[in-house]
């Protein structure tokens, strides 16, 4: 082993290991860092669907309260006096249709007969308990119930009501539907995150008979879903492809689009039977998380790369330099006088450090006394 | 009997002056108001649509305006002022017209606006001035029960007006005063076309070639990504008249056309995002952002900007090279490398000003380019250091010995170059993460 080539070598390498590994740790905790930070992101999209479909269903609820608790409107349900019922209420109805977003409203006989759509007046009398378990409910419990469903109309949040008579009796109920696409626009102005809801097409098809004909269309089917509603079509179509919204559980992944890494949850939607009817899928950009996550990288890489550089200058100059170097030279000179040349004088004392500077005295010792 | 008739003539002649007279005299002042007021209720209607986007339309719309108002008075006095003549003619006063050009609050305030925005064609985008020259299509939607008809009205669902028909309709109405906050040029032609449908529902599209602002970070550069911002701003009316918002049909509508394309970039998404900004006493004006992401294709800017760049960094090396060292110090005097430094550094200045004077906007902010430079003249400095230092006054040899001098200029001979070409890629590769 030559101590001159491979001491330097070893220190060298063990010193840019520890560099490397520190580097690595480092970069370890900043992905851990960056993954925290997502997962809070994947929370916090699915808390605002939370909390902003429970404020809708809320909304809902307390519309058709109000709706319902209104004397006039009471009475005339009551007395089965359909025209008396839609004069009281229709223009309420379009007033506040297209300002708050409110898709339904409609009045039922029990146990789940149409009296009335406010939406859609001149349709009545059809039995929806078939596939209505919540209004089927409202009228058995004689509660309210509110939650997501698809009728006729198409996918709504509903609250539903129970309408009772002067003897308690119960008369029916109201319900009030509010368009879903609000949802998430409410939560892409709050939150930034883009988002959009899926619908099993089956189930659009044999209940949401009188939606709108471009709706379930090819350019909107997803898998077995149709794309009822998002923030940003084009996005949303790129981020949730079939093979995502196959889903009975919430889920997760990411996605990059036209060059933007996208964070996706997908949470499954049920409706009052827990019946899963479609999928909610909320797309956040992790854009600025990676791109501050890949110049820590790179600079701590760049950083490494410093270390390995500086230590090894120190290294090579300080061990080469101050001890190998010299002692080398003196070694030259100590063969050749060795050999009885004595023509080679030592440097002066300042080329060598203080340990060397004995040697260096000792050779020119020698050197003078075999001259 | 002759004389008789002829006296009796001459005396109903007097009588009728007389009274023609009279009734002149009567007349003379109803005359002079009407007349006067004419000139105001003909007043020409302005021939710009005030839904559509733009200072002149907005100007248009509000004379229009101005003009109804002064128009609907001068209505409202002839009736009043005429009430013998009208008797005598025994015709019933018409009714005064609606006035369509005030807020249509026959669905409650705010009034709602949806907005979309389609990018026909980016002509140009001047990353230099933050300009770009866009084509776009702007669709504004909403619900006025006034203009509600018959369905059996129409065959087709609506009433469509195209070009000077729907500004004429347009300033017989009302709409939103809808404004550009970022334009500043709009081209000569303006594309119209409205439909209203017989539910008072008004969809308002206007085609319109202009030039627009907006901020450019170059932080990135070259792998930076721009926004070409439409800043849709209600002028006139706060939040609580006018609310700007869009929803499913509007989303689908904000794209760009497949067809745009914009050398030297990349065409991306469009987003739009709702706000609003304040005004004064607490008012706020609705808002909508209508955003074409457009990546830059890197390829373009390495021949002109990073090459150069690159080739001068080596100079300051070049300085460390030319030497070699010996037992008696170095082969090379420190005069001629130091005159090597001296050229690089001018060398630099003059590249900065010529990069810096075709990208003014490199200039202005933290980016890689003047990272790069910002290394150059790093790398001219140590070269220079090392220079006098080793070179010329040899201090290392006379502080720790001929060894450590020598193994100290080994080292930097191959660490500088390293460290140098190890930092220019770092800053790339942070431009480009």
């Amino acid at each position: 082993m030559k101590f001159f080539h491979s001491a330097s070598a070893f220190i060298i390498t063990v010193a840019i290991a520890v560099i490397v590994a520190v580097t690595a740790l480092a970069q370890l905790l900043t992905a851990r860092m960056v993954s925290t930070a997502h997962e809070g992101d994947y929370d916090l999209m699915r808390r605002a669907l939370a909390n902003t479909l429970k404020a809708m269903e809320d909304e809902a609820a307390s519309d058709a309260e109000i709706v319902a608790s209104i004397p006039s409107v009471k009475r005339a349900f009551i007395a089965h006096d359909r025209a008396a019922l839609q004069a009281e209420t229709i223009g309420m109805f379009q007033t506040i249709e297209p300002k708050y977003a409110i898709d339904q409203a409609q009045f039922h006989l029990p146990p789940g007969i149409s009296f009335l759509r406010l939406h859609d007046p001149a349709k009545f009398g059809d039995d929806q308990t078939s596939y209505r378990p919540m209004l089927a409910e409202v009228h058995h419990e004689k509660a309210l119930r509110k939650g997501t469903a698809i009728t006729k109309g198409g996918p709504a949040i509903f609250g539903i009501t129970p309408i009772f008579d002067d003897k308690g009796q119960l008369a029916g109920s109201f319900e009030m539907g509010l368009e879903f696409g609000p949802v998430l626009s409410d939560i892409k102005a709050a939150y930034g995150i883009e988002g959009a809801v899926f619908f099993e097409e089956k189930q659009l098809r044999d209940v949401a008979t009188d939606i709108e004909p471009d709706v379930i269309t090819p350019k909107n089917r997803v898998g077995k879903y149709i794309r009822y509603y998002a923030t940003h079509s084009d996005l949303m179509a790129s981020v949730v492809t079939d093979r995502d919204v196959e889903i009975t559980q919430p889920k997760r992944f990411e996605r990059t689009v036209a060059k933007v890494p996208w964070g996706v949850q997908l949470v499954p939607l049920y409706n009052y039977a827990n019946k899963q009817i479609g999928v909610v899928a909320l797309a956040t950009s992790f854009e600025e998380d990676k791109t501050l996550a890949r110049r820590s990288l790179v600079w701590q890489v760049l950083a490494a790369v410093f270390g390995a550089v500086i230590v090894a200058g120190i290294v090579l100059i300080a061990i080469r330099g101050l001890l190998l170097r010299p002692l080398a030279s003196l070694s030259g000179r100590m063969t050749a006088l060795a050999a009885g040349d004595a023509s080679r004088p030592a440097e002066p004392a300042t080329e060598y450090c203080d340990e060397l500077q004995e040697l260096a005295r000792s050779y020119e010792h020698l050197r003078e006394k075999q001259s | 009997m002759t004389r008789r008739k002829k006296s009796k003539a001459r005396g109903l002649w007097f009588a009728l002056v007389g009274t023609i007279f009279g009734v002149a005299l009567l007349l003379f002042p109803l005359r002079g108001r009407s007349a006067r007021a004419e000139p105001t209720s003909s007043a020409k209607a302005p021939d710009t649509h005030p839904a559509v986007v733009g200072k002149g339309a907005k100007k248009g719309a509000q004379a229009a305006k101005e003009a109804a108002a002064a128009a609907a008075p001068a209505a409202a006095a002839a009736p009043a002022a005429a009430p013998t003549e009208e008797a005598a003619v025994t015709v019933p006063p018409e009714p005064a017209p609606t006035d369509l050009t005030t807020t249509p609050i026959g669905k409650g305030l705010p009034v709602r606006v949806s907005v979309g925005v389609f990018f026909l064609e980016i002509t140009s985008f001047d990353d230099t001035k933050g300009e770009f020259d866009a084509t776009t299509d702007t669709r504004l939607g909403w619900h006025d029960p006034r203009l509600a008809f018959p369905k059996k009205d129409t065959l087709r669902g609506y009433r469509e007006l195209i070009g000077k028909a729907a500004e004429e309709q347009l300033a017989k109405m009302w709409s939103p005063s809808v404004d550009v906050k970022n334009r500043m040029e709009l081209g000569s032609y303006v594309g119209r076309r409205l439909r209203i449908f017989p539910d008072g529902r008004v969809e308002s599209i206007t085609r319109e070639t202009g030039k627009y602002r907006i901020p450019v970070n170059a932080e990135a550069f070259p792998f930076d990504r721009q926004r070409l911002a439409l800043d849709l701003i209600v002028r006139e009316e706060t939040v609580d008249d006018v609310l700007l918002r869009f929803e499913k049909e509007d989303v689908e509508f904000s794209r760009a056309a497949q067809t745009a394309k914009l050398d030297g970039w990349d065409i991306g998404l469009v987003d739009l995002t709702a706000g609003a900004v304040a005004g004064w006493n607490g008012d706020r004006y609705s808002t909508v952002n209508a955003t074409l992401a457009i990546d830059r294709q890197p390829a373009s800017s390495i021949a002109s900007v990073f090459i150069p760049l690159i080739a001068s960094l080596l100079i300051p090396l070049l300085a460390l090279w030319m030497n070699r060292a010996n037992e008696e110090g170095f082969t090379v005097d420190a005069f001629e490398l130091a005159n090597m430094g001296i050229g690089g550094l001018f060398s630099v200045i003059a590249l900065s000003f010529a990069i810096y004077s075709s990208n003014p906007i490199i200039a202005s902010s933290d980016n890689t380019v003047t990272r790069l430079f910002g290394l150059n003249y790093a790398a001219l400095a140590l070269s220079l250091t090392i220079v006098v230092t080793f070179f010329r006054y040899e201090l290392p040899r006379r502080w720790f010995g001929i060894h450590v001098q020598e193994e100290a200029f080994y080292f930097l001979s191959w660490a500088i170059p390293l460290l140098s070409l190890a930092t220019a890629c770092a800053f790339l590769a942070v431009a480009a993460a």
